[in-house]
């Protein structure tokens, strides 16, 4: 990861910028409303935008898409929207649960087979589709995809609630 | 007070009078559409409906290109709940954090800034021979940049990305800083008491600010609780109420409404604040029109052309001053020479607050010149600071080949 800088903007929002590797300075607003606005710098003048770009919600997750970020999420919010009969949960890993520490493997071998974990995130970062071996932690968010009952039946025994 | 004459039955007689309500309706809603139509002029253009307003309050007023017999008595009702919004939204502009971290790092500029451009009013309203008040609120009308139009320009132009921008914005912030002193000050020096009491109320005024403000810092996330519900109309009804009330204590206790809107503002906090904004804007956006509109509906414009000279002088010092004070604050953050003429450019636009505070003079009656002159002003303004802002670069390079060729000689 590159330094990222952060600049107040005072009643607009925040400013975020750093220098990609061919020397050209990039940066994003974040409006106060959500809204995003995506800068590219003057290569001579460091202080002027040479481009500045109004992004609305489709056009971000477009773009992360692009660039491949981790977008797993949001795309399998929408692909729920799409399919009927198909949800989707994220459920947060509470210290204690009778699952941190096991694998996934573990969780398959219980008689949940209408809802099943899809991605794990950790630290900030998402691991799609978790192997068999994948090995749960407290504070490990999962993202589970089934249907609504089979899902509520997971949640409740990784939450160590059942 | 306005329905003076309806406010004798039980209820307004209004609707009684045969057909006075379909008229009233039509009148407000002519007005709106005459709003309406200019703010799409404006919209298309680019720029600040703010100035169309009151060219269109200009024409439509006494003495105007066309005299409407508009009703006045409910726009000027309209305009009274519009200054409170304007201010109270203005007030809620930037967040405590903010403004404790403007003060704490922009505190040269704003002083530069204040020095600078309240300075020229203020003299040049002494020197004219006015009421030393309205010579303060003069000050205050070259004082501050409009936050609205300057925002909207750095968006148009595509330069809120740019490295000076947080220079101009703390510049903002520190006038809304100011703001909370200056308006209570204007507000006793208002009620025309003598200098010796004068000086013990503008005493009890900062006092009462400093414990607003205090209070603010400290029970401001209770009372936004307090206003907090999950339902974005009982934050609206809650807001505006609280605003009306504290509003019309404010003009029973004879201080501008204006004042107590704008504290309120300051005092509410986020998560609050965000919602407040977001669901009063359009509120805003609709009695800040009216307010306006009636502003120049007030201002008989046969007053201009004698004051135009003078608004004029007052224009070219007071953007140069703005453009001394954009060079000082961006210089600050080490912005290059460029950025520093774009800054100062950003700064010369002003509205809203100028237009409020004429307004509070106007409606004191302590200069009658002050109303025409600050339209005047604004206006000009509103046509300049674009060009500026569109020739800041140009400028800029004009003044770096001037340095290089300086150096060269040397």
């Amino acid at each position: 990861m590159r330094e990222i800088e952060e600049t107040p903007l005072p009643g607009v929002g925040v400013r975020h910028d750093y220098t990609v590797s061919d020397g050209t300075r990039v940066g994003v607003i974040t409006h106060r409303t959500g809204r995003k606005e995506l800068l590219i710098y003057d290569r001579r003048d460091p202080d002027t935008c040479a481009q500045s770009l109004r992004l609305d919600e489709d056009d971000e997750h477009t773009l992360a898409g692009m660039l491949g970020a981790e977008t797993v999420s949001t795309r399998l919010a929408t692909l729920a929207q799409e399919v009927e009969g198909l949800a989707i949960d994220w459920v947060r890993v509470p210290p204690g649960s009778p699952y941190e520490g096991a694998t996934l493997r573990h969780l398959a071998v219980e008689p949940y087979h209408s809802a099943m974990v899809v991605a794990v995130q950790r630290d900030e970062r998402m691991h799609p589709a978790p192997g068999a071996d994948f090995a749960l932690r407290a504070d490990d968010v999962a993202v589970l995809v089934g249907t609504l009952a089979g899902i509520e039946q997971l949640a409740s025994t990784l939450r160590g609630d059942a | 007070m306005i329905l003076a004459p309806a406010a004798a039955g039980p209820l307004p007689a209004l609707a009684q009078a045969d057909g006075a309500l379909g008229r009233l309706l039509l009148e407000l809603g002519g007005a709106i559409f005459v709003l309406a139509l200019l703010a799409r002029l404006a919209h298309r253009a680019g720029f600040s409906p703010i100035p169309l307003y009151l060219l269109g309050g200009l024409a439509f007023g006494e003495g105007g290109l066309l005299p409407l017999a508009v009703g006045e008595q409910i726009i000027e009702v309209g305009a009274e709940i519009g200054v409170a919004l304007l201010l109270l939204l203005l007030g809620l502009e930037y967040t405590g954090r903010e403004l404790g971290e403007g003060l704490r790092t922009g505190w040269p500029a704003g002083l530069v800034d204040l020095a600078l451009n309240f300075t020229p009013g203020l003299l040049i309203g002494l020197a004219l021979g006015w009421d030393p008040v309205a010579a303060v609120l003069l000050g205050g009308v070259t004082y501050n940049t409009s936050s609205g139009i300057m925002a909207r320009m750095l968006a148009e132009f595509g330069r809120l990305g740019n490295r000076e921008t947080p220079s101009v914005l703390m510049i903002s912030v520190l006038e809304d800083l100011t703001n909370t002193v200056y308006l209570p000050l204007v507000g006793i020096l208002l009620l025309g008491v003598g200098w010796a009491t004068g000086l013990l109320s503008m005493a009890v005024a900062l006092v009462t600010v400093v414990l607003v403000l205090l209070a603010a810092i400290r029970y401001g996330p209770q009372l936004s609780r307090l206003i907090e519900s999950r339902s974005d109309e009982v934050v609206l009804l809650t807001t505006f109420g609280l605003l009306l009330v504290l509003a019309g204590v404010a003009e029973q206790l004879q201080i501008s409404a204006a004042i107590a809107a704008f504290l309120l503002g300051i005092a509410l906090s986020e998560p609050v604040a965000d919602r407040a904004r977001r669901i009063l804007g359009p509120l805003r956006d609709l009695f800040a029109a009216m307010f306006f509109l009636f502003f120049g509906l007030q201002t008989d414009p046969t007053q201009i052309p004698p004051v135009l000279g003078l608004a004029v002088g007052l224009v070219v010092l007071t953007t140069l001053t703005k453009l001394a004070t954009g060079w000082y604050a961006a210089g600050r953050y080490g912005v290059s020479t460029r950025g520093r003429v774009r800054a100062g450019a950003a700064l010369t636009p002003r509205g809203e607050f100028s237009i409020v505070i004429a307004g509070l003079g106007a409606a004191a009656g302590v200069e009658p010149l002050l109303g025409p002159l600050s339209a005047a002003y604004v206006l000009l303004l509103a046509v300049l600071a674009p060009v500026l802002m569109r020739s800041a670069n140009a400028i800029g390079n004009l003044i770096e080949g001037w340095r290089e060729r300086r150096a060269r000689v040397a």
